[in-house]
Order: C-alpha cells, then structure tokens, then sequence
C-alpha cells in the first residue's frame, strides 16, 4: 500500500507529489505525450521563410492541424499537431456532453496547463472569497512554489495586485508596439488611476534568466505549435525530475474512474486508457489533482450519485483587438514575445477584471482571415499590414457559482457529465474599456470584440469547493479533506468557491502544496 | 479543364502558379474534412462555370456567416501559409507603411465591387437553389 496516491499531473498533482516527498507516493495518470517535433528548432518565421513546405510540421502529415476550421475552436493554441495531445483522447474517455459549454479536458501529462498563458498571480484575501484560508497561511508555499518555477515580470502599478516574489526574473522584452503602449500609459498614469484602471509588466512564470537547468526564453514564437518549451513552466518538467530522483512511483496510462474509502485507507479503481484492462490501487491517503471537472467526475462515481448537480465556474473571456494606427504597415517583429508581454487590471466596483496583452505573431494569419468583413484576397492584405499593428487583450471576467451553471453524471455507467452554463457579457464595462485604450491612441472597437463560448476561458473550477461550514458530500475542509471522506483530498481548481478574475494556477499550486505538506506531515 | 484546387487558388493567389504538391495537400483535405460537405455542388458549379469563388463566398459569409466555401478557401489559404514561396503574402518582412495606407482605399473599393460582383452571380446564375445557400 502507498502512503498516497496521486491522481494526474497537472500543476496541483505535481505540486502536491512536492509536498508529500519522503513518502511512498504513487501518480495515476493518463499521461499522454507530445509528438516529437524534430524540424522546430528555431524562430518560426525563421522557418517559414527557409523551409519551402512546413505543412507536416505545423499542420501534421494527416493534416490535423485543418480540424479547428470544421468544429468551435477551445483555443487556437490547442489545434496545431504539436498541441493537440493536449486535449486528445478527452472527448471519448471523459465526456463532456453540453450545448452551451465546450469543456476543455487534458489527458496529457502536465494537464491543461501544457497549453497555458502562464499567468502567476498571488491571490489577495479578497480574491480567495470564501475559502477558508489566509494568503498570510498560503505565502510561504507561494514562495516555494516560485522558487520552483521561476517567475519574471517587474513591480510596478500591479505590484499591489499581484504581489511580491522574492526572485522576480526580468520581465519578457516588449514589443515596438507594446512599449510603445506603455510608454503612453505610463504619461497618462493619472488618468487612468482615477479609472481604476492599471497596466504592468506581465507576470509569468517564464524563464528570461537560466533556472534549475532550464533555458531561459528564446522568443522562437512557437507557442502555437509546440508544447514544452523549456523556458515556460510545464508540470511536466518537476514530473520527470520526480521520476528520475524515484520520488514517485509513475503509473501512466490510467483513468481513475471511482475510489472506495475505507477505515484504513482508499481503494482507488482505474481503467486503463485503452480501457481493456482494470486495476485497484490501494493506499493510505488519495489526493485528486485531475482537474475541477474530472476530480468531479470522479466525486460523483464514487457515490453513484447521478442526480446532484454540482456547480462549475470558468473565467469567461472576451478578446479585444487593439490596433495601432501609427504601426500599420510597419515590419512586424517575427522575434517578439508569443506569450502575454503586458497586464491590465480594472477595478469596477465590487468587481475586478484582468486581463493579457499578447502580440498577434502567434497564430497563423489564415486563422483570422474569415473575421474580418472583407473579401478573402483582402482580408489577407489587410491582415498583412495590420499584423505589426494589432494587439490582442485577452479579458478575464471574474465568476461565481450560480444556479444556471452546473456538472451532473448521467447514470448509464458512461462516465459522462452533462453540462449547462449560461454567461453574457458586461457591454457597458467593454464599452468603457475601450475607451481607455483610445487615450492611449489605440482603436478598439466594441463591434470587434470576440467572446468565446463559455468553457473558453479553461479555467475551471468550484465543483467541490473549500468551504468553513460544509453541508453535504461535495464540499472541502480547509485542510483540503473532501467532507464525508476520510481519506480524499482535492489539489484541483475544484476546491475554488468563487474564481477571480486571476488565473488560479499559481494559488491551487500552492494550496495544492500546503495540503500535501500537512498530509506529509500526518503521515509521518 | 481547372480542378477545384487550381480555381481556389488562383482565386486567392492570381499571378502565382500552384506549386507542385499542393493540390494534392488539398484533395488530401478535401476528403478528410469534406465528405457529405453541403457546399460540395454549389463548390462544383462555380468550378465548372468559373465563377468567382471570392466574390459568391464574401456575399454568403456577410449574410450567412461561414460555410462551405469560407472553408475550403480558408484551408486552401492555410496550406499556402505554411510554404515559404507565400511568405511574402502573410509575413510583413519589410517596412511599408504608405503602401498600407494607400491600399486602404482600394480595399474598400475592391471590397464594394466583390459583393457587388457576388450579388450578380446570385441573381444570375440562380445560386440561391444550391442547398446550404
């Protein structure tokens, strides 16, 4: 019997896989990998200009990278053959049935956040809401966790929402356009207090410094089309070092479908992903780490309860394009950053949003060609000379449990949770938002911005909250106990009451360290 | 005769000849993605009678959004993307800022004339009887 097992390997499976070292640990996990993408070595733009036919490369041999154009794209950083194993497998395995959320689910290892911005944001108390914890209980695992990782970014206006790392790495290089963006706000920083409006270096946990073995970042523009770039932080990277320093025992290959728990212990049942085989793990404490929706499935099964909905919130997402005019038909900067290279927070009342700026060198142009309201042939020159211009501001809205929004399991032994969310856009607080980018002379147009689908944000959680008073199965103690169980714990996005407008990673990473780290120390 | 690939091509790319190995990339998509594609007679008669293929998909996606044919052109844009012979098309290498200034009047005149043109070939050639359409 292991001491714990741990189910999946995404950043709260790995966090907590840190946190339980010196135990006997075991990791149950899908696993699934990246494909080896030998040609991408250098700069993209680099290769497209030097290397006549790049369609294997960065649309595959079987040409899967032409899929997001006949179905609703999650995210365009998901579609390309070096990215898709991100979310492969998932909608056979763990589906997700719904007309009004597109799920994103990871069986790969590192989870979702192989595809992730990379965001690092410290919670305030305010931002954790409910939960039953102080940032004062979660600052030392934020500092071992960054300590880990390595984070860049600078203290500027945000400092005071984002907090303090103890080795912040300089931040990414800006773009022309985005310094010259900051450059104008930071002349007009008064104005835009008095809007409770901010705007700082991104925070990331991207490496521009050598750290832990790991190069720093190489502005190659490859995010799209290839995971595991070593300068930004995958889960899979502290995974293998576990691995090789025999940490963990790693048991790839394996969906935890239910688990039993018992006085001594917990009986976990897994199938495995070819689903002919099954198997019963056994040990003392089980830490669930497979993603809010997953961790929930698994909640469910275990009880045979296909009739209770359980809550789920994603920070829905609005795109603002943000052009330039001074840079239309500039030359456009083929070795700027691919990842966010600024931060933008706006206070409206109550509410906070957030939000990243990210050049528009990521995706391929043939992508975006159809929104625009121009013949084809047009659209292309106008994509041409605007690319250098535009700017792409990735807005976070910030989401509480509500009644309309739900997961339940159906009951035919499938596996499959139905889904229903309802969201809608705050048109006014767009309206005002682009209105403070014209102070910056940047056009912005309300007609122009994009909103995903709900489940488009991938940033899931609250189906198993961490709550001080708890009512029923599906709740979480502040020790990370699932109620009603003696042995369960949750190291997901599941455990979140409310999601802020801030990617959680960073915060379920740490709380996921901190319930790993008080269980180490019961066990001992 | 044009093959489907060659039409949409030199829809989009006029003065450049399709170089070799791309129409096959194409048909290996069009089978893929394609099968059952509700687009595929419409896609057809404008291949048989040369048609404009830009000006009928601007007309059909401002008024019934993407389709059929949005996609095909779109696949057939990201196959060229990808092959560095169509760099200079996607990528600007190179300063030109009172070009894209001046071109900008054009774009809106081509565009104005493009939906005309696309108008006409509705009402001509009957193409509201296509399925889909």
């Amino acid at each position: 019997m292991f001491d714990a097992c741990i189910v999946g390997s995404g950043p709260g499976g790995v966090s907590a896989a840190l946190g339980l070292r010196g135990r006997r640990v075991c990791m149950l996990d899908a696993g699934l990998l990246p494909p080896p993408r030998p040609n991408l070595e250098s700069n993209v733009f680099d290769l497209r200009q030097s290397t006549p036919d790049l369609t294997s490369d960065l649309l595959g041999d079987d040409l899967s990278g032409l899929a997001h154009i006949f179905r609703t794209p999650v995210s365009l950083k998901l579609n390309s053959p070096g990215t898709s194993f991100i979310l492969e497998l998932a909608d056979r395995i763990t589906p997700v049935v719904s007309d009004s959320f597109h799920a994103a689910i990871s069986l790969a290892q590192g989870g979702l956040a192989n595809g992730w911005g990379a965001g690092v944001y410290r919670f305030h108390q305010r931002d954790l809401g409910a939960l039953p914890v102080t940032t004062a209980q979660l600052a030392p695992f934020y500092d071992a966790i960054s300590a880990h990782m390595g984070v860049c970014g600078a203290e500027d206006d945000l400092l005071s929402d984002f907090g303090t790392e103890p080795q912040l790495q300089p931040p990414v290089r800006l773009s022309a356009n985005m310094a010259r963006l900051y450059a104008r706000y930071q002349s007009r920083r008064a104005f835009f207090h008095r809007h409770h409006a901010r705007i700082g270096r991104a925070r990331l946990a991207v490496l521009t410094q050598p750290h832990n073995g790991r190069a720093p970042y190489a502005y190659r523009n490859l995010e799209f089309f290839q995971a595991h770039d070593p300068a930004i932080y995958n889960p899979a990277f502290t995974l293998r070092g576990l691995i090789r320093n025999r940490e963990i025992a790693y048991e790839p290959n394996w969906i935890v479908t239910r688990y039993e728990d018992l006085e001594a212990g917990v009986r976990i049942h897994a199938v495995s992903l070819d689903q002919q085989r099954s198997q019963v793990f056994e040990a003392r404490k089980l830490l669930l780490a497979a993603g809010a929706i997953n961790s929930a499935r698994i909640a469910l099964a275990s009880n045979y309860d296909f009739g209770t909905r359980l809550p789920i919130c994603d920070n829905s997402l609005a795109v603002f394009p943000l052009l330039d005019l001074r840079a239309i038909g500039a030359p456009l900067g083929t070795h700027d950053a691919g990842v966010a290279q600024l931060n933008v927070v706006l206070d409206d009342g109550p509410r906070t949003f957030q939000g990243s700026i990210y050049g528009s060198t990521g995706a391929l142009r043939s992508d975006l060609l159809p929104n625009f309201p121009l013949p084809l042939r047009s659209s292309l020159a106008f994509a041409r000379a605007c690319a250098p211009a535009l700017s792409l501001l990735m807005l976070f809205y910030p989401e509480t449990p509500r009644a309309t929004n739900y997961l339940r399991l159906r009951p035919d032994g499938s596996g499959t949770l139905d889904a229903a969310y309802q969201w809608s856009p705050d048109a006014v607080l767009e309206r005002r938002l682009c209105g403070l980018w014209r102070k910056l002379g940047v056009v912005c147009l309300p007609s122009l911005i994009q909103h995903p689908a709900p489940g488009g944000g991938i940033h899931y959680a609250g189906t198993l909250p961490m709550a001080s008073s708890r009512h029923g199965a599906y709740q979480t103690h502040a020790d990370g106990r699932l109620n009603r169980t003696r042995h369960v714990y949750l190291c997901d996005g599941s455990i979140f009451p409310e999601l802020p407008a801030k990617n959680l990673t960073y915060t379920l990473m740490a709380l996921a360290l901190r319930t790993a780290t008080r269980l180490n120390e019961g066990l001992a | 005769m044009l093959s489907e690939a060659a039409v949409l091509h030199r829809a989009l790319f006029p003065k450049t000849a399709m170089p070799p190995g791309l129409e096959a990339r194409y048909l290996q998509a069009r089978d893929q993605f394609f099968a059952n594609d509700p687009a595929a007679p419409l896609v057809a008669y404008i291949v048989e009678k040369r048609l404009d293929p830009e000006a009928v998909e601007y007309v059909l996606r401002l008024r019934r959004g993407s389709n059929g044919l949005t996609r095909r052109l779109q696949v057939m844009l990201t196959l060229c993307e990808v092959r560095s012979a169509y760099d200079a098309r996607f990528v600007q290498r190179r300063s030109g800022r009172f070009l894209a200034w001046a071109g900008a009047p054009w774009l809106a005149l081509r565009a104005t004339f493009k939906f005309i043109r696309g108008l006409y070939l509705f009402r001509a050639r009957r193409l509201y009887r296509f399925p889909h359409v």
